[in-house]
């Protein structure tokens, strides 16, 4: 499942950004450009998805096209949750693409006001491989902006179709995607009084569900390493709660430590080579490093109080986490070996699981108030709190690889069970993640490429 | 039964009795609105209401191309009367070293006669114009500069040419400048049509200038009128459509482009993007732009009256308020 060798084979992106960036340079070389008659600011725009055409990938050989159909699916489905786009209906298509390598009609396309287009091919290789190779169109310049072609194994070729989606949404955004990526969750069947609950993977968009747990336990706050080959979590086993560390490839699982009492809210650092985590003492609880090598650890905190759910800043340097020490339980942020702490949160109610987002810009929370649960999003200098989604019960934030997207889980109360939502983090765009059953706790893995 | 029946009675009376008294007693009344006094305005109507103004400060542009091309001091009334003598205005001009009265002097440079009398003549009209006119009229300021340095070049060179070697020279560069000619279509051919012109306007001292608003000749600014700027601003807020990323940093993300436009009101070629960048995220917002100015098209909002002020438009795309500032 790693990241075949992917090989680029047109970049026209780069040469027009070199062109570009050369005559504008030349541009200031030679003169400050005399200014036209007129010159128009334009200060505002139109905000909204960007319509894009992506008709069905052609196969390269009869057995091909269902493959091929498949990839383009995915790839309109991916872009179209992402909030940014909208695919256009394919019965609005006036051009019929019959050759990848051929230039597309633009008028057509601009008939359709589609602002993009994506062609693309799926073709099995002697070796038995799929080469899947797709371009991206600007329709209103009448440009190509990007083009790759993939190989990897016939069972990969969902894999293949979020790779593709990342490469448009960037070029399109100007942002990393996080559609090749993989969600971890607590997967809950059962009756209330009895769930079941399980250790589940899936793909970002809901497909190739594998249970990682039997469920003959409790399992609670699963998370990614950076690596995204181990998921470390907590679990209720013969005795105390324990953090425990799991192989994602090979099944295998150890204990993180053994200590007497409680350890709880497991979070890799950024490198992938510590782990943060609570221990229980006495009825308070510190916060603790573990170096996964030396097994070396590390006190963080040091107070009668309940001090949890570490999260480390994308750098590494710092850590936030929730503590009650002021009271309430709030949002602190203190360097990453400890130290003075400073409290970030000043809004009512009480502050939880803190989540430092991957682009270092935001740290998400669950905020409970008024009998209310929120996920919002706060600077890690506590400014520009917003809350995103407010209800009966929301909980557990992670953030997409890119930031830009925030997944919890929602518990309707009564005898419903949770489910997954996504959120962007400017509020907009709720959707509901799909999943096979009742489902909470996720935790977004790094891009997987 | 009756006694229902005189509840039920009394109630309604009760309540018939109160919903008049509390709705007299508080009418609702809607609140008087004021007229608007609406009035409809022309385009053209509006552009001659920005006409031009004595007074008006003196913008830099305007000062050169007035000077450049008449290249003496007279007011323009008194020029008018003087595009009647085309030869002397043409010999005068081809003197001097500069391109642009050399090209316009084309058409008539067979005719050899009265070099050097003229430059010889002009200067002291030009002089007595300028007592004349002084205080009121900046133009004249502004030529008296140019004048100043100006006579001294046509006096040193005169000596230099004889009429027959300037009627060669000209021949010479016309032969030059009509070669390329063919390669030019209809809209091409106009088009230069059109820069000659100026010539003969030049008498009359009209310029290309937007701001032109120091009292001009036509009495008109030759502006872009509102409604037409509105609505290009308009069309194209309408249809740029910025990556939200830059929401963080719109700053850093303000993109300049430049179109050129045909009297077909569709692009010349491709926009130009005169700001630079990278970085993927400078990328996809300068794609949006010139995405928003390709679409644009055609860009019927502007008349062809004014065509010679939105033949070339700079648009600054700065996305500091598309996201609620």
């Amino acid at each position: 499942m790693r990241a075949r060798g992917l090989t680029q084979f047109a970049c026209v992106s780069r040469r027009d950004a070199l062109v570009a960036g050369g005559a504008a340079l030349a541009s200031l070389l030679i003169a400050p450009w005399p200014a036209a008659a007129v010159t128009i600011d334009i200060t505002q725009g139109n905000v909204q998805p960007m319509p894009i055409a992506i008709p069905d990938f052609l196969g390269g050989a009869p057995g091909d096209n269902e493959t091929a159909q498949g990839v383009s699916q995915i790839i309109a489905a991916n872009l179209k949750r992402s909030g940014l786009f909208a695919p256009i209906d394919p019965a609005a298509f006036l051009e019929k693409i019959a050759n990848v390598d051929a230039v597309p009609r633009f008028p057509d396309w601009r008939t359709i006001n589609a602002q993009a287009l994506v062609t693309g091919r799926v073709t099995r290789q002697p070796d038995g491989r799929l080469k899947a190779e797709f371009r991206l169109w600007d329709v209103a310049a009448g440009q190509q902006l990007a083009g790759q072609q993939y190989f990897t194994t016939p069972d990969n070729w969902r894999r293949i179709a979020h790779i593709i989606s990342d490469a448009i949404y960037e070029r399109l955004t100007g942002e990393k995607g996080y559609f090749d990526s993989r969600v971890v969750f607590v997967d809950e069947t059962g009756p209330a009084e009895r769930r079941i609950k399980r250790l589940a993977i899936m793909d970002q968009d809901g497909a190739n569900v594998r249970y990682l747990t039997r469920g003959d336990e409790l399992v609670l706050t699963p998370r990614f390493s950076p690596s995204t080959q181990e998921i470390t979590y907590m679990a209720y086993g013969a005795g105390d709660p324990r953090v425990y560390l799991l192989n994602i490839e090979t099944g295998q699982r150890e204990i993180v430590g053994n200590f007497p009492g409680m350890s709880f809210a497991p979070r890799f650092s950024p490198d992938g080579q510590r782990v943060a985590m609570s221990l229980q003492e006495g009825s308070n609880s510190n916060i603790f490093v573990m170096d996964l090598r030396s097994k070396a650890m590390t006190r963080l905190t040091d107070t009668a109080a309940i001090d949890t759910a570490p999260s480390y800043s994308p750098d590494g340097a710092r850590l936030c986490f929730e503590s009650d020490r002021g009271g309430r339980p709030q949002i602190y942020i203190m360097g990453a070996s400890g130290g003075q702490a400073q409290r970030i949160s000043f809004g009512d109610g009480s502050y939880s699981t803190p989540v430092w987002s991957p682009r270092g810009d935001y740290i998400a929370f669950t905020r409970q108030a008024g009998g209310k649960f929120a996920i919002g999003v706060m600077k890690p200098d506590g400014t520009g709190e917003r809350v995103l989604t407010e209800g009966f019960h929301n909980e557990g934030p992670t953030f997409a690889p890119n930031g830009r997207v925030i997944m919890f889980f929602r518990d309707p109360g009564g005898t419903a069970g949770p489910s997954l939502y996504t959120i962007d983090i400017a509020g907009r765009n709720e959707l509901r993640e799909p999943t096979p059953s009742f489902a909470s706790d996720p935790a977004w893995s790094p891009l997987l490429s | 039964m009756r006694r229902s029946l005189v509840i039920s009675g009394t109630a309604h009376a009760v309540l018939l009795l109160w919903g008049l008294v509390a709705f007299a007693a508080r009418p609702s009344e809607a609140p008087p609105t004021e007229s608007l006094p609406v009035e409809f305005v022309s385009a053209t109507e509006f552009s001659q209401l920005t006409a031009g103004v004595k007074n008006a400060p003196k913008p830099i542009e305007n000062a050169k191309p007035l000077a450049d091309k008449v290249g003496d001091p007279k007011p323009v009334k008194e020029l008018a009367p003087k595009v009647a003598d085309k030869p002397e205005i043409r010999t005068d001009s081809a003197a001097p070293p500069e391109p642009k009265p050399e090209t316009k002097a084309q058409p008539k440079s067979a005719e050899k006669p009265e070099p050097k009398s003229e430059p010889k003549a002009e200067p002291k009209p030009a002089e007595k114009a300028e007592k004349q006119k002084a205080k009121p009229d900046q133009i004249a300021d502004e030529s008296k500069k140019d004048e100043a340095k100006k006579p001294p070049k046509p006096e040193k060179k005169q000596p230099e040419f004889k009429p027959d070697q300037i009627a060669e020279e000209l021949k010479k560069d016309e032969a030059k400048k009509q070669r390329p000619a063919p390669k030019f279509d209809a809209n091409q051919v106009a088009a230069l049509l059109d820069h000659r012109e100026p010539q003969r306007q030049l008498a009359t001292a009209e310029t290309l200038n937007g701001v032109a608003a120091l009292g001009a000749s036509t009495g008109h600014a030759a502006h872009l009128s509102q409604s037409e700027l509105d609505a290009l601003r308009a069309k194209l807020i309408s249809l740029w459509n910025p990556p939200p990323a830059v929401s963080t940093h719109p700053d850093q993300y303000i993109v300049a482009i430049r179109i050129r436009l045909g009297r077909d009101h569709r692009l010349i070629g491709q926009p130009e993007v005169l700001t630079s960048g990278d970085g993927p995220l400078f990328e996809a917002t300068r794609d949006s732009a010139v995405r928003a100015v390709m679409q644009a098209q055609p860009y019927d909002m502007l008349s062809l009256t004014t065509y010679d002020l939105w033949k070339e438009i700079d648009i600054n795309f700065d996305p500091k308020d598309v996201f609620g500032g």
